[in-house]
């Protein structure tokens, strides 16, 4: 069980709501474990 | 007796409900004094928390009737009574019922419930009567500071309320009348459901429960993934649909929810910190530091949107191992 907190903006929920569906689409996809490095650093 | 001792006990367990008598005096119910509106409290205060008789000022006692009626609550329909202190009322429940056992009179109590402090009622009713003196102003402040939203707006406050309204409805002492109507506890309810502070985290509350099970019914066939809770603003959210090739644990569901950023998935300028959050439901699976800070973190008013400017946002503050969280493109901030 996860625990979402909701008092945020509405805007972020739906953000983090849309994030949420890509991971689990990716995964269920067979994609998880591609890490895209943003920097060189990273 | 007992049984509204019981209530009051009740009552006094929940700081945000007034306690309302409501006095039925039959035919002269008609006549009760137009001054005891509501408006001049202070010395109607004193005397229902047995203050001395002489507080009474002559204004009311003009207006008061002769016996028992200037101890019983004495607006034209009920009288709030604060809660401030318990052990006047204490006091003024005996008293009144030993009054009514003596003159054989009725009343009806009832539980009513504001969408403020008890502090701020008492003080509106006060600035009427006369200035505040200034350590009553600071000990009142000092308690509209504690008695904010944040603790209206308990978790356990409806449930107790209810609690509340059923032993009165359940109560029947001799000589004293405890009424219930039956309307006052869905009422009440919905008058909590519908103040403005619940409004707003109801509304997000569904907005992430419905989301939530979108997603459940597009990728996890149709798996309902989280309910609205009653009187929280946390939602709890089912993966165990998800197959364990995604994630065997919810560690690694809020791994996979943290680093999704770093797979380019939304390509915008700004990262910032959700502050809609994942985390494990038991606590002790993650750092104490980490949890510690969070707790901080949610009772902080910072809990609007943080937007960095910057390219990307430096490490997130939650952004650790143990309690992952969801990062998220700030696309609202991108201008």
């Amino acid at each position: 069980m996860l625990r979402f907190s909701c008092a945020v903006d509405l805007d972020a929920i739906e953000v983090a709501l849309q994030v949420i569906a890509e991971a689990i689409e990716l995964a269920l996809a067979g994609d998880k474990g591609t890490v895209i490095p943003l920097r060189p650093d990273e | 007796m007992q049984a509204t001792d019981s209530l009051v006990r009740a009552v006094l367990s929940k700081q945000p409900c007034w306690l309302v008598v409501e006095r039925r005096a039959s035919s002269r119910a008609g006549t009760l004094p137009q001054c005891q509106a509501g408006r001049c409290s202070r010395p109607r205060r004193r005397r229902l928390l047995g203050g001395a008789r002489r507080s009474v000022s002559r204004h009311h006692e003009r207006q008061a009737r002769p016996t028992i009626e200037h101890s019983l609550p004495c607006s034209a329909a009920a009288a709030r009574v604060d809660l401030l202190g318990a052990v006047g009322l204490q006091r003024w429940v005996a008293a009144t019922l030993s009054r009514v056992a003596r003159g054989g009179w009725r009343h009806e109590i009832d539980v009513d419930v504001r969408g403020r402090s008890r502090c701020h009622a008492w003080r509106s009713c006060r600035r009427a009567a006369q200035p505040e003196r200034e350590p009553d102003r600071e000990r009142h402040q000092a308690a509209n500071r504690v008695l904010g939203q944040r603790q209206y707006h308990q978790p356990t406050w409806p449930q107790g309320l209810a609690r509340v309204l059923d032993e009165r409805a359940t109560s029947a002492p001799g000589c004293c009348k405890v009424h219930a109507p039956a309307r006052s506890r869905g009422s009440l309810l919905d008058a909590v459901a519908n103040t403005a502070a619940s409004s707003h985290y109801n509304q997000r509350v569904a907005r992430v429960t419905e989301g939530l099970n979108q997603i459940g019914a597009r990728f996890l066939n149709n798996a309902i993934i989280a309910s609205a809770p009653q009187a929280t603003f946390y939602v709890m959210a089912d993966f165990s649909a998800l197959p364990e090739s995604v994630a065997k644990t919810d560690i690694e569901l809020q791994e996979l929810f943290r680093d999704m950023y770093k797979r380019g998935t939304f390509h915008c300028v700004n990262v910032s910190l959700a502050h809609i959050c994942a985390r494990m439901q038991e606590p002790e699976r993650s750092s104490v530091n980490v949890l510690s800070r969070w707790q901080d973190h949610e009772r902080s008013e910072s809990l609007s949107f943080q937007a960095q400017r910057s390219a990307w946002s430096p490490q997130p503050r939650c952004c650790d191992s143990a309690v992952p969280s969801i990062l998220m493109p700030s696309k609202w901030h991108s201008k």
